[in-house]
């Protein structure tokens, strides 16, 4: 039998990922680990849960690498760098490059 | 059997969009004064920051088109912000997203890119002045 294809309880759930039953249910309910519900339980596919935990891992991993902005000030020395001429880019990109470009021509 | 959960990182994080650092980029853009605000409070309650090098990339055409390949290449030069490699699942998952997204739809492969990366790593929160980034449809 395909183990991916398992299902879940919370229980189950919570013991592998060694966290509570109601923090795992919090994940549920914030949509950050898929569920489905059954007869008002919540079950758990294999998959979902070892694709919750590689994402998490993930981002521990490159937390761990990025640091905080408060240390590296990531764009501090590119502020006001340019000059724009009539160009509003929270008008959306494509038009923001519609305006770059009658203003260049 | 799957492994146990990493300790939740204490530390948010924040991606950021080529429409933020182009606000903040370009000091005459009407959005410039807000970005620069929402920035200084990103760092200020101690968020990490990163982008995608798909936005990257779109960054430095968006600001060669406009500004000049000079500004482009000091910014691609200054810039320290932390970079995510999207990898072929990314892009499958971009493109499958993509494929299905309504037909009005103005998103960008690179939007989307960021969309599934802020999924994959578990990040809620972004820096982004676009509204076609901003809508629901990322």
């Amino acid at each position: 039998m395909d183990d991916n294809r398992t299902l879940l309880t919370v229980g189950q759930a919570a013991i592998a990922l060694e966290r509570s039953t109601e923090q795992v249910r919090r994940y549920l309910r914030e949509g950050r680990l898929t569920g489905q519900r059954m007869g008002g339980q919540w079950f758990i596919n294999q998959q979902d849960l070892q694709q919750f935990t590689r994402s998490a891992r993930e981002k521990s991993n490159f937390l761990a690498r990025v640091g905080a902005a408060r240390t590296i000030r990531p764009l501090d020395s590119v502020i006001g760098i340019a000059q724009g001429r009539k160009t509003d880019i929270s008008r959306g990109k494509l038009e923001f490059l519609k305006a770059a470009s009658r203003g260049s021509s | 059997m799957t492994d146990s959960l990493p300790t939740e990182p204490q530390a948010a994080i924040a991606f950021v969009d080529s429409s933020a650092i182009i606000a903040l980029v370009d000091r005459h853009d009407p959005t410039h004064e807000q970005a620069l605000a929402a920035y200084h409070e990103l760092v200020d309650e101690g968020y990490c920051l990163f982008t995608t090098n798909y936005v990257i990339a779109e960054t430095l055409q968006l600001l060669d088109l406009s500004f000049g390949p000079n500004i482009a290449r000091k910014w691609l030069q200054d810039h320290r912000l932390p970079v995510y490699h999207a990898d072929e699942q990314d892009e499958r998952r971009a493109t499958a997203r993509l494929s299905s997204a309504r037909p009005d739809s103005r998103l960008s492969m690179t939007d989307t890119i960021s969309s599934v990366v802020m999924d994959r790593l578990g990040v809620s929160d972004a820096f982004a002045v676009d509204p076609e980034f901003l809508s629901d449809d990322t």
